[in-house]
């Protein structure tokens, strides 16, 4: 399979305080999901931004490289043609403006789809991601879809861009129950069936269950820990992923 | 949208006929009795029965209400009634000046625009370094000028020292730069901060971010996800200049004798006219609520939330 | 947030802003307060033997037209001035309190008519309703202030409402209902203290742009009228001077320029602290 993996090698975030990440080392496998769980505060949602070089103001990235198959790549050329973002809180990651359909015509034109063909590119990705009433979706702007369907905009977005890797930041934090269990069905067959690789960023131990290969424990700025998911939820070594655990088993009552 | 524009002209009925009422009700509420500003700009002694006599020709005898329709039904028919002081008719007086005043305050307008936007875009893609500072600086002066002096400062410098512009008059186009600056300075900063604001506002939101994720060159991400939202305040804003700049336009058309209705009000004011100020404020009230209307609709066609009822599936 | 705390906030970025305004402010205040006593003659004096000098060592900038001298005009002129646009604050503020925050806080129709009324106010461009209070009330200061207040006032009225409202809703106003206090005394306890704060930062910020307003009348004749010593009247007496002496023009406006400059400086730093979240000043 071509590119096989995106890699992250010694991200380093700083702010005005110091170092806000420290050392951060991903790998992403096409067909897995690797999770990146962390308590709020820990480092997560700027590690996925800052490997895209898409922070805020005031933050920025000293150190850090992604690696396509081995081979180094800016963040600029990593951005919608090799990874993909799935942001938290959707409706604010629409342009207020503009409807969906312009949203997705965009992505299209950067890979040189136009006209009838992308209409029917648009179409068939709406419908892999479930979104079925196609024509009222597109002609809509972004106040007046839920948060699970943009969610799963999103997600179109990312297969229209037919980008190899996805990078989802808490993606399901917004969303009810329901919605939650849809968008990770979604995500897992996509990951199965077109061999999607993926970097999901969650504080849920719930959703790492359910859908990670890999999980890499985040603490305050660093990885402490990288484990297959068996082996966390089996013997977690840190005591970081130890309290995350813990606060799971208390809210759900069980482990996998 | 069809249905939002006219939606919006009719609702300009009610709200110029309160604003009718509203003039009419508080000219009746004003400290003197118009019967006898009329005598005295008539130059009639204002025996008792000259009053008497007045009121009755004036129609001030009958109730309130009764003025108010037969006004109404006067101003329907574009008949506001004769001037104390000249007796001639005012609305006929007002159309004859009001041109001369559009020409001023939509020049203004349009340089507010020409001038503010590149400025605004100047200070906000180079921010923190100096060509912000400058505009800012610029802006900041520009934002406390009194226009009446900006006006004698620009003849100063370009009629009676560099002898480059005429002082005074309508004519060519050597005649408007001075009133037309003078008049759009003041919005042309507000306008240029205003941009430079909503650029940087609009360039920090996460709707841009997610543009760039989606691997968006720079160029488009600014021209269709910065810029674009950015107008959105600029729009609402104008219709606020357009009120300042009718008012600029009245205070500047008396230093440079231009024959507008700014110098013909002035005077109606200072020998308390009521005929002419009543449909003066009216007249120019009517034109600011219809450009307000066509910025609403201009609004409307930039931001589909505001005319969409639409709610979240 | 209450005044204090405004100005308690940690140093930021717009502070040299901050001092430089409340001095400059502070300096026409007391120019305002002391002018007749630090006028070096009597700006009213008219001297016809003495017109339009020149500056030497007994008129510092020359005299005017009327032989008085430019200098303490200038000086007094600042009470006039200042002093006209803070009765004209004062004036709209409180219109702007009680309309909108009877509006805010009783709601329902009282509410709706009110705030028809308001709009209807600011229908109208607001030189132009000026003018039209001008000739309803005549010239002179106090007029003056009326008109402009009456011109004004709705704007403010809008902002009150809109904080009165917010404020309603929070915690220590429903808790204090709870507890079983009057409206009266919920109102004045809890809700106004919060929004005196943002008041006077929407008011500082507007100080200037009032002032403009006042000078700009008067510069037309409709408001303070000769012989006092507004600026904007002294522009007006001036015109005809242009060439030969521009002193007369040109520093009344400086003064006017300053202390809109002045007023605005205050206010945007005061903004700035306001909402330090906003980077973008």
């Amino acid at each position: 399979m071509e590119h096989s993996t995106l890699e992250l090698q010694g991200l380093r975030i700083e702010g005005r305080a110091g170092a806000l990440v420290e050392d951060v080392d991903l790998q992403l496998r096409r067909g897995q999901v690797c999770a990146l769980v962390g308590s709020s505060g820990s480092g997560k949602s700027l590690t996925c931004l800052g490997s895209l070089d898409l922070l805020p103001a005031g933050l920025t990235r000293t150190h850090g490289q992604l690696l396509l198959d081995g081979q180094a790549l800016p963040a600029a050329q990593v951005r919608g043609r090799v990874a993909s973002l799935v942001l938290q809180n959707p409706r604010s990651a629409f342009n207020p403006v503009r409807n969906m359909a312009s949203h997705a015509q965009e992505t299209l034109k950067l890979r040189g789809i136009g006209g009838t063909a992308a209409r029917a590119r648009m179409a068939q990705c709406l419908e892999a991601v479930g979104l079925v009433d196609r024509e009222r979706v597109l002609q809509a702007f972004a106040f007046q879809l839920s948060g699970g369907m943009l969610q799963r905009m999103m997600i179109a977005l990312a297969l229209m861009a037919q980008t190899p890797f996805l990078l989802a930041d808490e993606p399901t934090s917004d969303l009810d129950a329901l919605s939650q269990a849809r968008f990770l069905d979604l995500l897992m067959e996509l990951v199965q069936q077109h061999g999607l690789g993926v970097l999901l960023v969650t504080h849920d131990m719930g959703v790492v269950a359910r859908c990670a290969d890999h999980v890499a424990v985040m603490d305050a700025g660093r990885i402490v820990e990288r484990q297959t998911v068996h082996g966390l939820f089996e013997r977690p070594a840190s005591t970081a992923s130890r309290t995350l655990l813990d606060a799971h088993q208390i809210l759900a009552g069980s482990t996998p | 949208m069809l249905r939002y524009i006219l939606l919006r002209l009719v609702l300009l009925v009610p709200v110029m006929l309160g604003v009718s009422l509203l003039v009419f009700v508080l000219l009746h509420l004003g400290s003197t009795d118009p019967a006898l500003d009329y005598l005295r700009l008539s130059h009639i002694p204002p025996t008792d029965a000259a009053i008497a006599e007045v009121r009755h020709a004036l129609g001030l005898d009958r109730p309130l209400y009764a003025q108010y329709l037969s006004w109404l039904w006067k101003a329907l028919q574009l008949d506001f009634g004769t001037s104390y002081l000249t007796g001639r008719p005012v609305f006929d007086d007002l159309l004859y000046y009001l041109p001369a005043t559009l020409q001023l305050g939509g020049l203004a307008l349009a340089c507010t625009l020409l001038l503010s936007i590149p400025l605004g875009l100047v200070a906000a893609r180079w921010q923190g370094r100096w060509p912000d500072h400058a505009v800012r600086a610029v802006t900041f002066l520009g934002v406390s000028m009194p226009n009446f002096w900006l006006a004698f400062l620009l003849i100063a410098l370009f009629s009676l020292w560099l002898g480059w512009l005429p002082p005074l008059g309508r004519g060519g186009a050597g005649h408007l730069v001075m009133p037309v600056l003078a008049i759009a300075l003041m919005s042309m900063s507000i306008n240029a901060r205003l941009l430079r604001a909503s650029l940087l506002e609009a360039s920090g939101q996460r709707h841009v971010t997610y543009a760039r994720a989606r691997g968006l060159p720079a160029r488009q991400v600014w021209g269709s996800h910065v810029l674009r939202n950015a107008w959105l305040p600029l729009v609402t804003a104008t219709g606020m200049h357009i009120g300042e700049l009718i008012g600029g336009a009245l205070v500047i058309e008396t230093i440079f004798a231009w024959p507008g209705v700014g110098r013909f009000a002035v005077s109606a004011v200072l020998n308390r006219d009521f005929p002419v100020m009543q449909c003066f404020t009216l007249l120019l009230t009517g034109l600011l609520m219809v450009c307000n209307l066509v910025v609403d609709v201009c609004y409307a066609w930039l931001d589909p939330r505001s005319r969409l009822e639409g709610v979240s599936a | 947030m209450s005044v204090v705390a405004l100005l308690r906030r940690p140093a930021l970025a717009g502070q040299n802003s901050l001092m430089i305004g409340l001095v400059l402010v502070s300096l026409l205040a007391l120019l305002a307060v002391f002018g007749q006593w630090l006028a070096p003659h009597d700006p009213d004096l008219v001297d016809l033997g003495q017109r339009l000098l020149p500056p030497d060592s007994s008129h510092w900038l020359g005299t005017d037209h009327l032989g008085r001298d430019l200098l303490s005009r200038l000086i007094v002129g600042t009470q006039l001035s200042l002093g006209s646009v803070m009765l004209t604050l004062a004036l709209v503020l409180l219109l702007g309190l009680l309309v909108g925050g009877v509006s805010g806080f009783l709601g329902g129709k009282v509410d709706l008519l009110l705030m028809r009324l308001c709009d209807m106010f600011m229908t109208f461009p607001t030189l132009v309703l000026a003018f039209f209070f001008v000739t309803l009330l005549g010239t002179g200061l106090s007029n003056v202030v009326i008109a402009i207040a009456l011109s004004h006032w709705a704007w403010y009225a809008r902002m009150v409402r809109g904080m009165v409202i917010a404020q309603r809703g929070r915690e220590y106003v429903l808790a204090s209902r709870l507890a079983g206090a009057s409206r009266w005394a919920r109102l004045r306890q809890h809700v106004l203290p919060n929004i005196a704060g943002p008041l006077l930062v929407l008011a500082t910020m507007d100080i200037g742009h009032m002032m403009l307003h006042v000078s700009g009348l008067s510069f037309l004749g409709l408001g303070v009228t000769p012989p006092a010593a507004e600026w904007g009247v002294m522009i007006n007496d001036a015109k005809e001077f242009i060439w030969t002496h521009p002193q007369l023009l040109l520093l009344p406006g400086l003064m006017i320029f300053f202390s809109v400059m002045a007023f605005n400086l205050l206010g945007d730093a005061l903004r700035d602290r306001l909402d330090p979240t906003r980077e973008v000043h």
